[in-house]
């Protein structure tokens, strides 16, 4: 299938629309803090990752995330294993 | 078509251009189950402005017992979709019950509709007790007795519209239960409670329920997602929010006088299945098995719309006769040739044939939804003719009848009786027309008319029907303004005003209550606030007969003269030159309004008539 680290991009896309923020100036290490991210939009963000990705996000390892590059590698743990929701 | 194009950049062009986004992005949004798309197209249209002609527009406040979370958003585009210019408020979190004993949802005035946003928790106790079942129903009575007091309060002290939604039950209340019995108990007191919440909608005039519980039943998405409630307060998805944010903008479509009046239907694939040219009467598909009876359940929905006032158009390539002979001869059809109110069968194109449909009817094509199953004849009258609403009847026969009803095109805030007749009045009024081409002048033939004007006060009986006249009426609408059932009433009540509905019957029939008129009586000065007609009876000199009347009346209740009034709007310009018309003078206009003032001397008030309106006079009025 596609490279392991081939959702970076989308998922920064994500985060770039529901921050309102450029994609071009967002990278691994921005931290999210940083981006304006507060409780409304991580969750909106949360949502269409969701549904982006087909995976299920625990909310606790979900706030735990620091900077992007960290939410790639928590999106891509859960795609490499089994859903954790039915 | 340039579909792949994303609706969220169209959006940001027409922002930038200070527009509205054009018909097809619209229809896009209308369409779209995708909450997430919707969410985004509602923040892309949060400082939406437009210059020029102005299109509708709308203030919804939103009250909430919960996070409003992206409801905002939702409901924005929802409004936007269906050709509103939305200005979304919602309350701050916290203060459900404050605004509603306040009545002031907004700093500036009455918005239009209130959405009140309610969640379960807003009547279930936060802990309760399975030994003690009447405890809870006690709690849950006690929680919505106090919600109807305080919206009945509120009630008193605003004229928008509030839109209130049935609750589904958490399953974690009622599986929380394990006794089958009383878990049947506590869902019978939660069908109470909605039950309840519907029955507002009875009481109070002012109010509109929607079932949101019922809506969440048959769609594909969960009421809620149990983290969002827990970590914020959030106690529905985004997907029934979507939904929720729908049944809104049909009560402000309906509210707001954007209901369609007429279906143009196509005939082959549509209302049958199969091509008439092709397999002859015998061999359409129409009732029986699949998939027969999905066309005929789609003929059963067409006429039961029909019945409650919406006009039949039909709109079909195919050669007149063999049309003629299957909708009269074949034994299953419903909708028989005089349920049409104007038929276009022929080979020209569908966007010409419905342009010809509304001339005949005397409706804008902006009141049309256009039923067909071909893309191209779907993409050429969307093309053609932007306004009108087109519905697929393409793929699979058995939606045939969910695509026509879910987005509620033809919904209203209430049934008149001159709605259930309009099929039938539209029907005379297109033999109206043949019958008019027989005469030397316009005079003669509406000599030949016998027109008789009857006015009344208004009634009980009237006011939804004069209310309905206001949201509706764009192009005889002397000053825009629309008043509602509410305010209508407020002044009937008042010495100090006149409201009077004016009806017409000529020798093809009654038209019914078709126009009306909103009069501030001062002891000197009638003032005409504003005056409305349907533009089915326009130029027969109608509103002249009306304007006769009440100088009369000013006149014999010792005020010199009429005050009449015209606010120009992109659409009522057959209308700018009636007062003139009506031996009117101009005056001048306060500085900076808009609006134009006219006067007459009220002992002239005969000279406004014409001679070939009978008029009748019904001592209705409630200030007799």
């Amino acid at each position: 299938m596609s490279e392991p680290d081939s959702i970076e991009e989308p998922v920064i896309g994500i985060i770039a629309e529901v921050v309102g923020a450029d994609p071009a100036e967002i990278t691994g290490d921005t931290a999210l803090a940083a981006l304006g991210w507060d409780s409304m939009n991580s969750i909106e963000a949360l949502v269409r990752m969701e549904s982006t990705f087909a995976v299920s996000l625990d909310l606790r390892s979900f706030h735990a995330v620091y900077t992007v590059a960290e939410m790639v590698a928590l999106v891509e743990k859960l795609q490499a294993g089994a859903p954790r929701h039915p | 078509m340039s579909e792949s194009e994303s609706p969220l950049a169209a959006l940001r062009v027409a922002v930038r251009e200070r527009r509205m986004p054009d018909p097809r992005v619209r229809r896009a949004l209308l369409e779209s189950d995708d909450p997430a798309l919707a969410r985004q197209a509602g923040r892309v249209l949060g400082p939406l402005t437009v210059d020029g002609d102005q299109p509708r527009q709308v203030e919804v406040a939103v009250l909430a017992t919960c996070t409003v979370g992206p409801y905002e958003p939702l409901l924005r585009a929802q409004l936007v979709g269906a050709g509103f210019l939305p200005t979304v408020r919602p309350a701050d979190y916290g203060t459900f019950d404050m605004a509603l004993a306040t009545g002031e949802f907004t700093r500036d005035g009455d918005p239009h509709l209130v959405s009140v946003l309610m969640d379960a928790w807003h009547f279930l106790p936060g802990d309760w007790s399975a030994a003690e079942p009447d405890a809870l129903e006690k709690h849950v009575e006690t929680r919505l007795e106090e919600f109807r007091v305080l919206l009945a309060g509120c009630l008193e002290r605003t004229g928008a519209t509030v839109v209130v939604h049935t609750v589904p039950l958490p399953a974690e209340v009622r599986d929380g239960v394990i006794s089958l019995r009383a878990r049947a108990r506590v869902t019978q007191l939660w069908y109470r409670v909605n039950a309840a919440l519907l029955g507002l909608a009875e009481e109070h005039g002012q109010v509109v329920a929607v079932d949101l519980a019922g809506e969440l039943a048959e769609a594909p998405v969960p009421a809620r997602d149990a983290r969002l409630h827990r970590y914020g307060d959030m106690p529905y998805g985004d997907g029934a929010l979507l939904l929720l944010a729908r049944l809104v903008r049909r009560v402000a479509q309906a509210q707001l006088g954007l209901s369609r009046k007429v279906l143009a239907l196509d005939l082959d694939n549509t209302l049958w299945g199969g091509v008439l040219g092709e397999v002859g009467a015998q061999g359409v598909q129409l009732g029986g098995l699949y998939p027969g009876n999905c066309y005929l359940e789609l003929q059963r929905t067409v006429r039961r719309l029909r019945e409650q006032g919406v006009i039949l158009v039909l709109a079909s390539k195919n050669d007149e006769e063999p049309v003629e002979r299957a909708l009269s001869e074949h034994p299953a059809m419903v909708l028989r040739p005089d349920t049409f109110s104007a038929r276009a069968v022929n080979w020209s194109a569908k966007a010409g044939n419905l342009r010809q449909a509304a001339e005949a009817l005397s409706l804008s094509t902006d009141s049309f939804v256009f039923m067909d199953d071909s893309d191209f004849e779907r993409g050429q009258v969307g093309d053609e003719l932007p306004e009108v609403a087109v519905v697929s009847a393409a793929g699979d026969p058995a939606y045939l009848v969910d695509s026509l009803l879910r987005h509620g095109w033809f919904d209203v805030m209430a049934l008149t009786e001159t709605d259930r007749k309009r099929p039938e009045l539209y029907r005379k009024r297109a033999l109206r027309g043949t019958f008019s081409a027989g005469f030397g002048s316009s005079e003669e033939f509406l000599r030949a008319l016998d027109l008789s004007v009857e006015i009344a006060g208004a009634t009980e009986y009237t006011i939804g029907r004069i209310a309905q006249l206001a949201a509706r009426t764009n192009q005889f609408n002397l000053t825009g303004i629309r008043y509602d059932e509410a305010v209508t009433r407020r002044m009937n009540e008042e010495p100090g005003h006149l409201v009077v509905s004016v009806s017409v019957t000529d020798r093809f029939g009654d038209e019914g209550i078709v126009g009306a008129l909103w009069v501030e009586r001062g002891p000197e000065v009638w003032r005409v606030l504003n005056m409305v007609l349907s533009c089915r009876v326009l130029s027969r000199g109608v509103e002249r007969a009306a304007i006769a009347w009440l100088a009369g009346q000013a006149h014999e209740a010792g005020a010199t003269a009429v005050e009449g009034r015209y606010t120009r709007s992109p659409k009522n310009s057959v209308a700018a030159s009636f007062w003139s018309d009506a031996g009117f003078t101009r005056t001048e206009s306060p500085d900076g309004s808009e609006t134009e003032f006219y006067t007459l001397d009220s002992a002239t008030a005969a000279s406004a008539g014409v001679d070939w309106i009978t008029l009748k006079e019904r001592n209705g009025s409630s200030h007799e």
